[in-house]
């Protein structure tokens, strides 16, 4: 059971990690106020193979 | 720790040299990041959080972890060493090579195998001439397969390498190297190329962002057929000096879904080839006539337009925050880290009309970008 869920949270930290990959951001909400980090592409990129979702 | 900060929309944008990253944040937020990373003290900052903002105990600690985590992240980005030069490598018979002409300029690219070909040439086959020994070119572009790497060189000195995973980033850098010998620059004269298409008419040009599938070659192409002409498809380079999008001379891909809707615009598509991108993915090119003997093209942005098409749903445009707009186009763009230059593209965004285009229908998606550019959004 316990690999079980360690499996599941590892698969949600991927995804997750993914997901910043993607979108190449890193954000929060704090007492303060919300903060957004972005990153530009490294190198300039035509289309990707995969569409993507869209705005 | 170097960085620029700009005041829009009651936020601040803040861009750091060392990581080439841009945070975007919260007055309130911001002024603790600030003194964080100038070295206050974090006794004196947890005093500084709870007298100004009244902050509890473990809200401030919170703020403080949140800047540690962040400062961490601008450091680690910072530390990346560029790659080392490859050295001279030899030329060998059998290459492809072609002439790739435009503004004027002639321009040598030679590719030591077919596979690498397919990848680059069929985007630029309207540009192209086959070699001959009476012409030569003050560039070449040389494209060579090594140990499964692409590699990429201008006059025999390495501009990268990637996988074949990475196929977009390689034509996404032939592109730019491209563009800098037809236009007679470098890098560094460019604040930025977004992942866009353009239009215009008279003097102004409308930038289409969007993700790939989102519509935005198509809603050019449907442009073009109704006053409006293609300054560029998919890579649109913005010049620092001039603050103008320039025009860049590529085929523009048409996906195989959407072949039958355009090909009673665009008769001739029955008959161009058919490529792919990978197993899923098959797209024909369609190539804007004369392309070769036409001088570059430099046009002022109008606005900047995040486009979405629906097969069934509301044709409107709506104005966005430029904040909405910079989360949603800086991790999809290539902007100069040259610091002069980050600042003028940031004063760029910022001074353009942001809007979301959704259309179903082709002759409203006229109405709604006629309407942008005169002026009645």
């Amino acid at each position: 059971m316990m690999r079980k869920n360690k499996k599941k949270e590892m698969q949600r930290e991927i995804s997750r990690r993914a997901c910043m990959k993607k979108f190449a951001k890193y954000t929060a909400v704090t007492a303060l106020g919300t903060f957004v980090l972005l990153s530009p592409k490294k190198a300039q990129a035509s289309s990707p193979a995969t569409p993507g979702g869209g705005f | 720790m170097e960085f620029i900060v700009k005041n829009i929309e009651s936020k601040k944008v803040i861009w750091f040299q060392g990581a080439n990253q841009y945070l975007i944040v919260d007055i309130p937020f911001y002024e603790v990041f600030i003194r964080f990373i100038n070295g206050v003290k974090i006794d004196k900052l947890m005093l500084f959080c709870k007298d100004k903002y009244r902050l509890s105990s473990d809200e401030a600690k919170e703020i403080l972890y949140c800047s540690t985590q962040l400062k961490l992240r601008l450091q680690n980005s910072d530390s990346k060493m560029s790659e080392k030069v490859y050295s001279k490598i030899s030329s060998e018979s059998d290459w492809f090579s072609y002439i790739y002409s435009f503004n004027f300029k002639e321009v040598n690219v030679q590719f030591s195998n077919d596979k690498l070909r397919e990848i680059i040439h069929p985007k630029y086959i309207h540009i192209s001439d086959k070699i001959d020994d009476n012409r030569t070119c003050e560039n070449t572009i040389v494209f060579l397969e090594i140990q499964g790497l692409v590699v990429l060189q201008l006059n025999d000195e390495l501009i990268g390498k990637w996988t074949f995973d990475e196929i977009h980033l390689v034509q996404g850098k032939f592109a730019m190297v491209l563009l800098n010998c037809f236009n007679d620059t470098s890098d560094e004269n460019w604040m930025a190329v977004l992942h866009a298409s353009t239009i215009y008419k008279r003097n102004e040009s409308i930038v289409f962002l969007g993700e790939s599938g989102s519509g935005k070659s198509m809603a050019s192409l449907l442009l073009s057929l109704n006053g409006y002409k293609i300054l560029v498809d998919d890579f649109t380079p913005v010049d620092v000096a001039t603050k103008k999008v320039f025009s860049f001379p590529v085929g523009t891909s048409i996906k195989e879904s959407m072949l039958k809707e355009m090909k009673p615009f665009f008769p001739q598509l029955e008959y161009t080839l058919l490529h792919s991108k990978d197993s899923k993915t098959k797209f024909k090119y369609l190539y804007p006539l004369g392309w070769s003997s036409f001088h570059s093209i430099h046009k002022e942005c109008k606005a900047l337009v995040f486009i979405k098409y629906n097969r069934i749903g509301e044709n409107k445009i709506l104005e966005i925050s430029k904040i909405k707009a910079l989360e949603y186009f800086i991790p999809d763009s290539w902007i100069s880290p040259k610091k002069e230059n980050v600042s003028v593209f940031l004063d760029w965004v910022f001074s353009l009309p942001c809007y979301v285009l959704s259309y179903s229908d082709n002759e409203q998606l006229v109405l709604l970008i006629d309407k942008l550019n005169n002026n009645e959004v």
